[in-house]
């Protein structure tokens, strides 16, 4: 019998590791959940740096255990206090939209993650990327990483002092000081180094020292002039990267209905966050449409919308001409992606437009159709997709109950959304490409 | 720690042990560790020091370490190891009350172990067997990665805790012995389960028929596998299995032992920590009484204490329910408030002063923990009168579309005794048994649910099957029934999320 007290325990990381193998299998749940949470609507809506809470279910020890049964009756427990038949202990708020009735029973505790919206594109989009990127030799855009310290100056504070560099130059001076006093007075090294130090640097003085006799027992040094002093000079570090720039258009018109408004702008937003969280130096610019083309801020495309008629083919001119002047595709890796209704006044031009931008050999060529009430227009009205599909070939997949189409050759890809949970497999569709990690 | 400090500790530990003794209670030599928060909330976690490494402890430590740092209020934390000598630890940053409190309920706890028949053939090395095989389970780890191993740990945690510790007997020791039980019954009448092996005609039974169905017995029982439906599912899918590698049946083994270790612990949480309960307030009681610690100190444990039993009205604290239970036991064999006597005694103020000055309180206390289980402590000892004396009830979940209410349904005493009693059924885990490792002669296992009026929890009985099927690799059936109804067949095989339910055909 006894009472052991040790002074120092060993640092024990085994909790936390295994809290880390936990934090995986988070990870991989969100990533199985992210359907569901991509559809989210507030999400979209909310300004500013946000942390959204994901339900996620199995995480749990699976054993077998008593559930609940007829004659207990629902979620029936056994719990201590004063109260009455009919007295309410306690109350729990339901999550509004997927409550799948007697999934959630009592005790069935699901875990609520709370993440980062930074956090969530990171597993999310772990495996994707930008298509068809090139390396662009001819300029490279600079990107600033932080500041470094690289050349050498005369001039500087006492804290950037170089010292390795100041003693070099010290030496220097000193053995060519010492070579010039032997030179004038066919004194030994020795003497010559000792004269210096005796008159503290000063030449002349070292000189005449050793002619007069008067040298005395100094020691042998090096001294430090101030013109030997070398300093390290800060300056910003950057990096070389090849450039790229997305072209998201967007159909803003009367036609564009809250549900597909809302399709858009979730599939656009997720783009847009994850092309601002996954890669530096990616610049997005924004283009409406009606029966004109704007180019937009980030802040309008997402939260203000316009009506009146439809001409694809202004948003896509208008992309035409930001790729002849600002955009060369011999600098820039450029990609466009149009998201709409599919519904057009002039499919015919708009499909010239397609041609011509596909003819200057962008990276790709993404549209996206949304399509939320199931094609109300019956047979009778040919969308703007089914007018691409008869112009070029495709290669199509479905997938979740939705086509996709890809035609590798022109880098044109399309996919329909039906409902947002549609949104998730099209971004996977169009960043098939594997991400090379900084 | 100051020599000061640790010497005060030492004192009252062979104080709290003379005490102890005093009032009878048996336990094995124990040894205190003092040991750093993150110490403490880390076996806490992991239940044993050493624990293998896997993902629910690691949950397990983050929610642990959460609670401790964002809403700790005092509750003393406590865990002890029924090893030889039996293994506790004491947080450091403790005030010396709650050190006190902590060593009284451990040397309780370690009496429990000591003096309760089920925990007589628990393994006394946990810790080095657990630390040993966390070595060699990390090995695994590297040769065939984290994912691969943690599927089989998880399958093996899923079904650690059926087995049946009085179920010692050896497979062939079992066919032996149903052998002769049944070459005996059939050798008097031909009615067994076995008749229809051999066509008894005309009812005569001569040397040679008997001698032939003998052998046919013996050759049934020989493929029958199991021979009998046995509890212990990882003993018979480790010895069975086509499915598992040496070092995958390793980690079963391993896990399965670990399950037993806590079977005990599992099936006696309420008598035991009540047991516990009740002793350390006796000698802190005493601890007080004689001085050996302070009025402050007194206001320390009363706070901490008072933490220890509190209501919870969600649940039942086994800490509170189960001292108070062994408070009233105590009290009716003190003043003989037992047997037929009393029991037909009408005269209800009679009754409340009945007092024979027994004194046999402590006596029948010792004898109820030598054998009981919460199971039979429930039902032997949660009265009516217990029920409304803790003001316990039943409630129920109600839905509407925005929010779920918890509402209370019941008072009536005696059913919710009932109803409590019928929730340990079967040590509150539910009576799962192979009775078939070749269904259909296609090497499917098939178990049965024991049905004890209580359901099994539909999600989690599915993914338990899933675990199953990871270790056995082939089809898995449960029979189980719902609300009394038809008896239906589960199955699973091996498709992700498809489970099919058959309908028995009686």
């Amino acid at each position: 019998m006894a009472i052991i007290y040790h002074d120092s325990w060993e640092m024990s990381e085994k909790g936390k590791k295994d809290a880390e193998r936990h934090q995986r299998k988070v990870d991989d749940a969100i990533r199985k959940n992210v359907r569901d949470v991509i559809g989210e609507e507030s999400i979209i809506t909310k300004k500013g740096k946000k942390k959204i809470k994901i339900p996620i279910r199995g995480l749990k020890d699976y054993r077998f255990i008593y559930g609940d049964n007829e004659e207990n009756g629902i979620g029936a427990g056994v719990g201590q206090g004063e109260g009455q038949p009919g007295d309410v202990i306690g109350k729990r708020e339901k999550k509004s939209g997927d409550g799948k009735p007697g999934e959630n029973e009592v005790g069935d505790d699901i875990i609520e993650a709370e993440v980062d919206i930074d956090y969530l594109l990171k597993i999310m989009f772990q495996d994707l990327g930008l298509p068809w990127i090139d390396e662009k030799t001819k300029t490279h855009q600079l990107v600033p990483k932080g500041w470094k310290f690289e050349t050498i100056s005369k001039k500087g504070i006492i804290p950037r002092i170089h010292k390795k560099k100041t003693m070099i130059e010290a030496v220097k001076r000193n053995v060519m000081y010492a070579a010039e006093i032997m030179n004038e007075t066919e004194c030994s090294e020795e003497d010559a180094y000792k004269s210096l130090n005796q008159s503290n640097g000063d030449i002349n003085e070292a000189i005449s020292i050793i002619k007069e006799g008067r040298l005395n027992g100094n020691e042998k040094t090096i001294i430090i002039e101030d013109e030997d002093l070398r300093f390290k000079q800060i300056e910003r570090d950057v990096e070389y990267h090849s450039n790229a720039v997305v072209l998201a258009m967007m159909d803003v018109s009367g036609s564009m209905g809250r549900d597909k408004k809302y399709l858009c702008r979730s599939l656009l937003f997720w783009l847009v966050e994850f092309l601002k969280t996954c890669y530096d130096n990616v610049q997005i610019r924004f283009i409406q449409h009606t029966t004109e083309a704007k180019l937009v801020d980030e802040d309008t495309f997402f939260h203000k919308g316009e009506s009146g008629g439809t001409k694809c083919s202004t948003a896509f001119e208008l992309a035409n001409y930001l790729i002849d002047t600002e955009y060369p595709v011999n600098e820039w890796n450029v990609y466009s992606v149009y998201v709409g209704d599919g519904e057009d006044w002039d499919t015919k031009t708009t499909i010239n437009r397609m041609d011509e931008m596909i003819k200057k050999q962008i990276n790709m060529l993404a549209y996206i159709e949304v399509d939320p009430d199931e094609n109300d227009y019956g047979g009778s009205f040919r969308t703007l997709l089914n007018e691409i599909k008869t112009r070029w070939k495709f290669t199509t997949h479905r997938n979740t109950g939705t086509d996709f189409y890809r035609n590798d050759k022109r880098k044109l890809l399309m996919a329909v959304l039906k409902d947002k949970t549609h949104i998730w497999p099209c971004l996977q569709h169009i960043l098939f490409q594997k991400r090379k990690d900084k | 720690m100051k020599k000061q400090e640790m010497q005060r500790l030492i004192n009252v530990e062979n104080k709290i042990y003379k005490i102890a003794q005093d009032f009878g209670l048996e336990f094995c030599p124990i040894e205190f560790d003092v040991i750093p928060e993150y110490k403490m909330l880390e076996i806490m976690a992991y239940h044993i020091p050493g624990n293998i490494s896997n993902w629910k402890y690691g949950r397990d430590f983050e929610r642990i370490r959460t609670i401790h740092e964002k809403i700790h209020d005092g509750l003393p934390y406590e865990v002890v190891i029924n090893s030889s000598p039996a293994r506790a630890y004491l947080m450091k940053s403790n005030t010396f009350a709650v050190q006190c409190l902590v060593m009284a309920h451990v040397v309780a706890h370690v009496a429990f172990f000591t003096m309760n028949k089920h925990f007589q053939r628990t393994k006394r090395d946990m810790i080095p067997f657990l630390s040993e095989a966390s070595k060699r389970f990390n090995k695994y780890e590297e040769l065939y990665g984290i994912d691969v191993v943690e599927k089989i740990v998880d399958a093996a945690h899923s079904i650690q805790m059926h087995s049946n510790p009085f179920d010692t007997e050896t497979e062939s020791e079992k066919r032996e012995r149903i052998y002769e039980q049944e070459k005996r019954t059939i050798e008097n009448k031909p009615t067994s389960e076995f008749a229809d092996l051999h066509n008894f005609n005309d009812n005569k039974i001569d040397k040679e028929t008997i001698k032939l169905h003998n052998r046919k017995l013996w050759m049934a029982l020989k493929n029958k596998k199991p021979v009998e439906p046995t509890e212990d599912l990882l003993r018979f899918i480790i010895d069975n299995s086509n499915n598992l590698d040496d070092w995958e049946k390793d980690i079963c083994e391993v896990l399965r032992q670990e399950g037993e270790y806590f079977w005990p612990q599992i099936r006696t949480k309420y008598c035991n920590e009540g047991f516990a309960t009740y002793w350390h307030e006796k000698i802190m009681d005493i601890l007080f009484k004689e001085e050996v610690l302070s009025t402050s100190d007194h206001a320390q444990y009363n706070y901490s204490n008072s933490l220890v039993k509190m209501r919870n009205p969600y649940q039942m604290n086994p800490y509170l329910i189960g001292s108070e239970m062994w408070k009233d036991i105590v009290e009716r064999w003190d003043k003989g408030k037992h047997g037929l006597e009393y029991d037909n005694c009408n005269n209800l103020k009679e009754k409340e002063k009945w007092d024979t000055k027994e004194m046999k309180g402590h006596e029948k206390m010792f004898e109820v923990v030598r054998t009981h289980t919460d199971w039979f402590f429930m039902q032997n000892f949660l009265t009516a009168d217990m029920v409304r004396k803790l003001d316990l009830y039943i409630y129920v979940k109600k839905e509407t579309p925005y929010e779920e209410t918890y509402v209370i349904t019941k008072q009536d005493a005696e059913d919710i005794a009932k109803m409590i009693i019928a929730s340990f059924g079967n040590h509150s885990i539910p009576k799962i048994e192979i009775t078939d490792g070749n269904y259909e002669e296609k090497g499917e296992l098939y178990l049965i649910h024991r049905w004890n009026k209580l359901n099994l929890k539909k999600e989690y009985c599915k993914k338990t099957m899933v675990h199953i099927y990871d270790l056995w690799g082939k089809p898995i059936h449960l029979k189980t029934k719902i609300n009394n109804e038809k008896e239906i067949t589960i199955t699973y095989t091996g498709e992700k999320d498809k489970f099919y339910i058959g309908m028995s055909e009686d």
